[in-house]
């Protein structure tokens, strides 16, 4: 009563007094009061409401008009009281009414529609209802077709409404009623109508008077249809197409600007819904006419799941505020749906589709199921309750039912594959997956784990991109409230380490190379399977690549990765330590990582100073399976020196702390590095200037070091001139070893070497003879002087002449049997010269008789010349020199027969002191006498044959007691 | 009944507020709003901007700023511009969030301007009302603010004019463009 009363003052006031704005205002109280307070006397007060539509001023009028909209949505069924105010304001004077009432006619026009089209009796009423209906649809319709521009977008409107309305309606239609067919709506004829209408709006845009503005709204409208009805897309590409080329034509530039400007957002916008990919490439094209970037067009393609993406996101961001939101929005569409008594469950199911890619990205428990809860809910209670609350709808779930149903869900999100592949939304449902993944527990990622690996070929992707929605959401990318929370990498570093563990264990080489290069952080445990993974022998080599290339391209992880590489080089295993030396010396060739390598090398180095290995240089398996070695072995100091030693070559500088290092070792130690050291160091080359320092600086105590490495590399060549007077340098100022000059012998001037050569035979016999054979390979080379040459015979001269002070006999008897045993250089040729030139001496070297007799054992065939040095041996009066002459004799001995005839050339005193040592070389030269004939008998000098002779009586006591001497 | 403007810059802060201020002033129906992910504010560096969340007051953005460096944002404008917003209404706003209608809404930006109708199309269609949405580019600093407020404020009063804006709209920009030598972007859509 209290409601009428007012709505009567107001409706007064409304008539009589006032400007234009206070008599809507009073209006619009009274429609605020009938239609949302008490609907009831809606019935009561339509007529007075209604009169108000014969006013003179057009803003009542078409305040009016909204009246009735409302009214209308409330109750459809009013529409036949108000259809004849419908018909006379269609025909205003003022074109804002027609406007107002064009606009109107849309929910109107849909709510009877829907009504009709559930009502079972039609009567006569009804009919005639529907025919006005009609007549002002045709009006409407045939605007398009008038010269009146003014009307003409809202016309568009509605010719969009009932394109896209009667099938719409027509589905409902056979939804709710049995039969297909009622008495006004023919589904056929409703079918034929819609697809005129959409001719119509076609048409409508290629004609030429149209303006922008309306050519605007035309497009959006055919837009629209598009979106929903797809069979019209290519349809509509192709009037687009025709717009493109006619457009400027008609319009002047910014217009044509801003129309295409239109198009091209609309494009954009609808790509998003076409799944079918047989148009693509008329749609890029197009789009492209149209000025949009390529980049825009990826952005809007459903492959890249960007749809909607402000939804997404908005959604991510305000998570909780968006929740409410949303859900008041839903609760806002229900109420105006109840009111028009829309069919329901159609209503229920846009809405379900509309949520869909809510409900799947904003998953949480509560959301997901209360969504799903409220619409079962509320589709049930539709048809009894008049007035809507949510909060009497929801009832709270049991948490096991949420539990199995967002199970359920998810299980058949996996499950759609196939179909979404078909469909072209399989990246949206990639995403979906990923996000449920990342935000749900446990339970979910096992699953989803099971998943991937049940066919990891195929679907390593959702790996990769699972990964990424983790670190996403461990860097708090995605919320905007939260952006100060602590970043927490757990949960991505679990997963990575998983999928990093399954690859390794499965033996997929290439996608634990792509994961670990493609991840975006990679964690301490993930470097840590790489590690064991450089470790097994089958995939170290393909570990190690991974390892480089992470020390090239992350810079971030680079120290971590370098370090695991170092620690690798000594690794129980050679092929590994191989392989990580192999990859070591690549890096080392590049400048940046080129000072931590060194270091690490020369840290490895100093190792060796300690009592023991280091643990350090144990992996972690070795650590468990045996305690580590309290003494240095082979293998350990093996690994200490693998990185250093691969690294000399390339920089000679890293030489010069191994002879410090090399002073402090142990004997063991030492031997080892003398041992390994020569590779490395022969690839260093002779000429480098850091072995010329090392020389220079040697440290007391590294002069074996030294040697070696000189040794090694004067092997086969000459050693240059700077190192060889570094090394004499040495040898005369600081360590008179003469062991020092060896390697430098090639070096050495010719008198240099006679000069040492009494230091050089007080070598070890071994040593000697490498000595020598230095220095008579001289020869081969040609870069030596010629004066620099030592022949073989000089050498052997030399040594004859060597003194007895400054080396006893028997070292230089050892010297000189060397040379004699090398037959291939002491030819029978040398020896001739040699003992040729000796003999001319005065006085006669010690040990040249001893040469004479080695030279004859040698080389029986001499027999001849030594008889020619015998007999310059009696003109030098040999019997001189006590061991020339005993050499004498004993030569005489060994050369029987031959040496007869010398023997009579002596002096009888001396030829007497020769045969009373030996009886046998009486005996002989008696027997030649004999046989000589008698003209040579009488050349004897019978002073020498009276000796023979008279000595043969009392040869044997002679011979006694020369034997007994 | 008189019209309904809204003007839309990124940060809701320069453009838009010059507008709203010199639209309100000359009794123009006028809102403004931003469309950007926050309301960003010149910092010590380009680098560094001073970024707030729409929720933010202008007061607390005064405050805050006048904390941090007074003489430097006083000297490049900033807290004189804060100071002006902070008179007109209490915080930005963002155009997105917002359910309010409009029968034209001004961007300053083609960006701006495609956000917006990307942001009407995927609205809830309800009344079928139309709005024009019309950009016309304004460089955002203070001095082009103003130019650009005056124009806009100069084309909302020619609007507010007319008897039937959505015949007469093509007119008037038109008209505007010869004059101005702008290039103007068009487009209607429909709440």
């Amino acid at each position: 009563m209290i409601f009428s009363l007012k709505i009567v003052d107001l409706l007064n006031q409304a008539l009589l007094y006032g400007n234009d704005s206070t008599r809507v205002k009073h209006l619009r109280h009274v429609q605020e009061l009938i239609l949302r307070k008490d609907p009831s006397l809606l019935n009561h007060f339509l007529e007075e409401v209604l009169s108000f539509q014969t006013d003179k001023s057009p803003e009542i009028k078409k305040t009016i008009i909204s009246f009735i909209e409302e009214a209308c949505q409330q109750n459809p069924k009013l529409i036949v009281k108000v259809i004849d105010s419908l018909t006379l304001l269609l025909h205003d004077d003022n074109v804002f009414v027609q406007k107002k009432l064009i606009l109107s006619m849309v929910s109107i026009y849909k709510s009877t529609l829907a009504w009709l089209s559930k009502s079972e009796s039609i009567d006569e009423l009804v009919c005639s209802v529907w025919d006005m209906m009609t007549n002002i649809k045709n009006h409407i319709v045939s605007i398009l077709n008038s010269n009146d521009d003014r009307l003409c977008t809202v016309a568009i409107k509605f010719i969009e409404m009932l394109a896209l309305t009667l099938t719409r309606h027509e589905q409902d239609f056979s939804i709710n009623s049995n039969a297909n067919d009622n008495e006004i709506l023919f589904r056929t004829k409703l079918e034929q109508e819609e697809k005129e209408m959409t001719e119509k709006l076609l048409e409508f845009i290629l004609s030429e008077k149209l303006s922008s503005v309306n050519l605007i709204a035309a497009v959006e409208a055919v837009s629209n249809i598009a979106r929903q009805r797809s069979d019209y897309i290519s349809r509509i590409l192709q009037i687009f197409e025709v717009l493109h080329v006619n457009l400027s034509s008609n319009f002047i530039d910014s217009q044509v600007s801003s129309v295409r400007k239109t198009i091209k957002l609309k494009l954009l916008n609808l790509l998003k819904y076409s799944a079918s990919s047989s148009i693509q490439s008329q749609y890029s094209t197009l789009l492209a006419d149209f000025g949009a970037t390529q980049a825009e067009i990826l952005k809007y393609s459903p492959k890249v799941v960007q749809e909607s993406k402000r939804k997404f996101i908005s959604n991510d961001h305000s998570e909780n505020i968006k929740k409410s939101k949303t859900m008041n929005n839903v609760k806002l569409d229900i109420d105006q749906d109840i009111k028009q008594e829309k069919s329901v469950p159609n209503i229920i199911d846009v809405q379900r589709n509309d949520l869909l890619p809510w409900v799947s990205s904003t998953v949480d428990h509560k959301i997901l199921s209360t969504s799903i809860d409220f619409i079962s809910n509320s589709s049930k209670q539709q048809k009894k309750i008049k007035s809507f609350k949510l909060s009497n709808a929801l009832k709270p779930l049991e948490f096991n039912d949420i539990q199995r149903m967002s199970l359920d869900s998810f299980h058949r999100v996996l499950n759609a594959e196939v179909i979404c592949d078909g469909h072209g939304v399989d990246q949206i449902r990639q995403k979906v997956m990923t996000r449920l993944v990342c935000l749900f527990e446990q339970s979910f990622r096992n699953i989803y784990e099971d998943y991937i690996f049940a066919d990891v070929r195929e679907r390593y992707d959702l790996a990769f991109i699972w990964l990424y929605q983790e670190y996403v959401y461990a860097n708090g990318y995605l919320t905007i409230f939260d952006r100060n929370k602590k970043k927490n990498f757990t949960k991505y570093d679990n997963i990575l380490c998983r999928l990093l563990e399954y690859f390794f264990q499965e033996k997929y080489e290439d996608l634990f190379s792509r994961l670990i290069t493609s991840a975006p952080i990679i964690t301490d445990n993930a470097l840590f399977i790489l590690k064991r993974y450089c470790q097994n022998e089958n995939y170290s080599h393909h570990g190690m690549n991974i390892l480089r290339s992470l020390i090239i391209s992350r810079i971030i992880i680079r120290e971590k990765c370098l370090n695991l590489l170092l620690i690798l080089t000594h690794n129980e295993d050679i092929s590994i330590r191989n392989n990580s030396l192999n990859v070591i010396q690549s890096l080392h060739e590049k400048k940046e990582f080129k000072i931590s390598i060194e270091q690490y090398a020369l840290k490895c180095l100093s190792y060796l100073r300690t009592l023991k290995p280091p643990e350090i240089l144990f992996s972690d398996n070795e650590k468990l399976l045996i305690v580590p070695a309290d003494a240095w072995t082979e293998d350990s100091i093996h690994r200490c020196l693998s990185l250093y030693l691969s690294l000399i070559s390339s920089s000679h500088h890293l030489i010069q702390p191994l002879s410090n290092i090399y002073i402090e070792v142990d004997k063991d130690i030492k031997r080892v590095i003398l041992q390994i050291l020569e590779t490395p160091v022969r690839a260093m080359g002779v000429a480098s200037l850091e072995l010329l320092k090392l020389v220079k600086n040697c440290p007391i105590g590294a002069e074996a070091l030294i040697t070696h490495i000189l040794h090694i590399h004067t092997q086969q060549m000459t050693p240059s001139r700077d190192i060889v007077e570094n090394i004499q340098d040495l040898y005369h100022k600081r360590i008179p070893d003469v062991r020092l000059l060896i390697p430098i012998l090639s070096g050495l001037g010719k008198c240099d070497i006679i000069n040492t050569l009494p230091k050089f035979i007080k070598l070890p016999l071994p040593m000697v003879k490498e000595v020598f054979k230095r220095v008579l390979s001289l020869k081969d080379s040609s870069r030596t002087l010629k004066t620099n040459l030592i022949l073989p015979s000089e050498l052997l001269i030399a040594l004859h002449r060597i003194s007895l002070e400054e080396c006893e006999l028997k070292t230089i008897i050892n010297a000189t049997s060397i040379c004699f045993n090398e037959c291939s250089t002491y030819t029978s040729d040398i020896l001739v010269d040699v003992l040729q030139q000796l003999v001319e001496m005065t006085p006669i070297p010690i040990l040249f008789m001893r040469t004479v007799l080695q030279a004859f054992s040698f080389y029986p065939k001499m027999v001849h010349f030594i008889m020619n040095i015998l007999q310059r041996l009696i003109s030098k009066q040999a019997w001189k020199q006590p061991r020339i002459w005993e050499g004498f004799i004993k030569c005489c001995e060994k050369t029987r027969p031959h040496s007869y005839p010398i023997l009579l050339q002596l002096p009888p005193a001396q030829l007497k002191h020769v045969l009373q040592i030996t009886s046998e070389l009486r005996d002989g030269l008696v027997g030649h006498i004999r046989s000589m004939s008698s003209a040579q008998h009488s050349s004897i000098p019978s002073s020498r044959s009276i000796v023979i002779e008279d000595d043969s009586e009392n040869i044997l006591p002679v011979s006694l007691s020369n034997s007994t001497q | 009944m008189p019209l309904r403007f809204a003007v839309v810059c990124s940060s809701n802060q320069n453009r838009s507020m010059e507008a709203h201020n010199f639209m309100s002033k000359r009794g123009l129906l006028v809102r403004s709003y931003g469309s950007g992910q926050q309301v960003k504010l010149p910092g010590p560096s380009l680098e560094k901007p001073n970024v707030y969340t729409f929720d933010t007051p202008y007061e607390f953005m005064y405050k805050d700023l006048y904390n941090k460096d007074a003489s430097l944002y006083t000297q490049n404008g900033v807290l004189h511009m804060l100071d002006r917003n902070r008179r007109i209404k209490e915080k930005p706003e963002r155009f997105q969030d917002s359910r309010e209608r409009f029968d034209v809404i001004f961007t300053v930006e083609e960006r701006i301007f495609d956000q917006v109708m990307e942001d009407l199309e995927n609205r809830d269609k309800r009344t079928n009302e139309i709005v024009h949405v019309i950009n016309i580019d304004v460089i955002d600093n203070p001095e082009d603010a103003t130019l650009g407020a005056f124009m806009l404020c100069e084309l909302g009063q020619k609007m507010e004019a007319t008897n039937d804006l959505d015949n007469a709209i093509d007119e008037i920009l038109t008209e505007f463009e010869l004059k101005t030598k702008r290039t103007v972007l068009h487009a209607v859509s429909f709440y």
